[in-house]
């Protein structure tokens, strides 16, 4: 099992909200390994909202773009994966992983694409209208 | 609709699929020799849905005129034979044209990149997880898919692809020598070199 130890499970919203976003935008300056080492009883549910209002549309209008590392974008995925369903990514992606998220949607983490940055799959969050775009990139 | 086992794809359709793509890969030369007419489409959705045109409705009457009553699924990204995977086995389906709205409900499948082919082989599409397809087929099938979408395959769709991957070069460090190949495997040497001009491409090579 994949995600027995979670990073982002339980932890305290405002924590993780200054991890993730401070780390990505540079603001709290919480860094990962930070946030990773917090723990709370509290479960964060809003990493995709989160995650959506951080992000902006790239050259493709569903692409979406924000800045980050590999670490942040696993961050977010983990983040907004249900708990016990993080599985290896079904196309032997190494470091790859799908998982159900919001609605029981598939998200999917790969540490890389051919474009290049991290990036966080949502294509059937993107079908179902819940998000403006099918993937968003992790501009170094 | 039917699901294929591993086996049941080896022995049933990859005969078909082989006819059109010599490889499942999306980024590098996929088309089989002999296979008449090849084309970049962009962007193309994994739904087949959100184009400013009725690509998969086409697809089925064109087909249907060439004697097709439906076509395979085969999701490229099938993972390796010692993976765990509990969610689903599913990776290829036979999807008769009458059913063809079940397309949109195979779910995790359309999030991953993945071959739409004729079970006679005489055409294939090939989308990958970048936007991009691949479209090949007979001379007839093409002449028929311009006639239910004109202008569907004009070049201009590859100026778009090669812009965007021109952002993708600069503003994320993304590899593109991989484009020059993949065109000149679609469209030949000669108009490849002429689109990589016109798009202000080549220096980034």
């Amino acid at each position: 099992v994949l995600d027995e130890q979670p990073l982002y499970y339980g932890l305290d919203r405002a924590v993780v909200s200054g991890g993730l976003t401070g780390g990505v935008f540079g603001g709290a300056g919480y860094g990962v390994s930070t946030v990773q080492a917090v723990q709370s009883t509290a479960r964060v549910s809003n990493a995709f909202d989160d995650l959506l209002a951080a992000t902006k549309t790239s050259s493709s209008k569903t692409v979406g773009e924000i800045p980050g590392t590999v670490e942040d974008a696993e961050a977010y995925f983990r983040h907004m994966a249900k708990p016990g369903t993080i599985q290896p990514h079904r196309g032997g992606i190494e470091g790859g992983y799908e998982a159900l998220g919001p609605d029981n949607l598939i998200i999917g983490f790969r540490p890389s694409s051919t474009s290049g940055p991290p990036t966080i799959d949502l294509d059937q969050l993107y079908r179902a209208g819940m998000s403006p775009w099918k993937k968003i990139k992790f501009k170094p | 609709v039917y699901v294929l086992s591993e086996e049941e794809f080896q022995s049933e359709a990859a005969p078909a699929l082989h006819r059109v793509f010599a490889r499942e890969d999306p980024w590098h030369k996929p088309f089989a020799d002999g296979v008449e007419v090849r084309r970049l489409l962009y962007l193309v959705h994994a739904d087949l849905e959100d184009l400013d045109y009725p690509l998969l409705d086409a697809l089925v009457s064109v087909a249907t005129g060439l004697g097709d009553a439906g076509f395979y699924v085969s999701i490229i990204e099938r993972p390796l034979p010692e993976s765990e995977w509990s969610w689903r086995q599913d990776w290829h389906w036979y999807l008769p044209f009458a059913e063809v709205e079940a397309y949109g409900t195979l779910g995790g499948a359309l999030s991953q990149e993945r071959t739409l082919y004729s079970p006679s082989g005489r055409w294939g599409l090939m989308i990958s997880h970048e936007d991009h397809a691949l479209l090949g087929g007979e001379a007839v099938f093409f002449a028929a898919m311009r006639e239910a979408i004109p202008g569907f395959d004009n070049i201009g769709q590859v100026q778009l692809f090669l812009s965007d991957w021109r952002y993708y070069k600069t503003e994320y460090g993304a590899d593109v020598s991989w484009i020059p190949d993949l065109l000149s495997h679609v469209y030949g040497a000669e108009l490849a070199e002429k689109m990589l001009e016109d798009a202000a491409f080549k220096y980034l090579l």
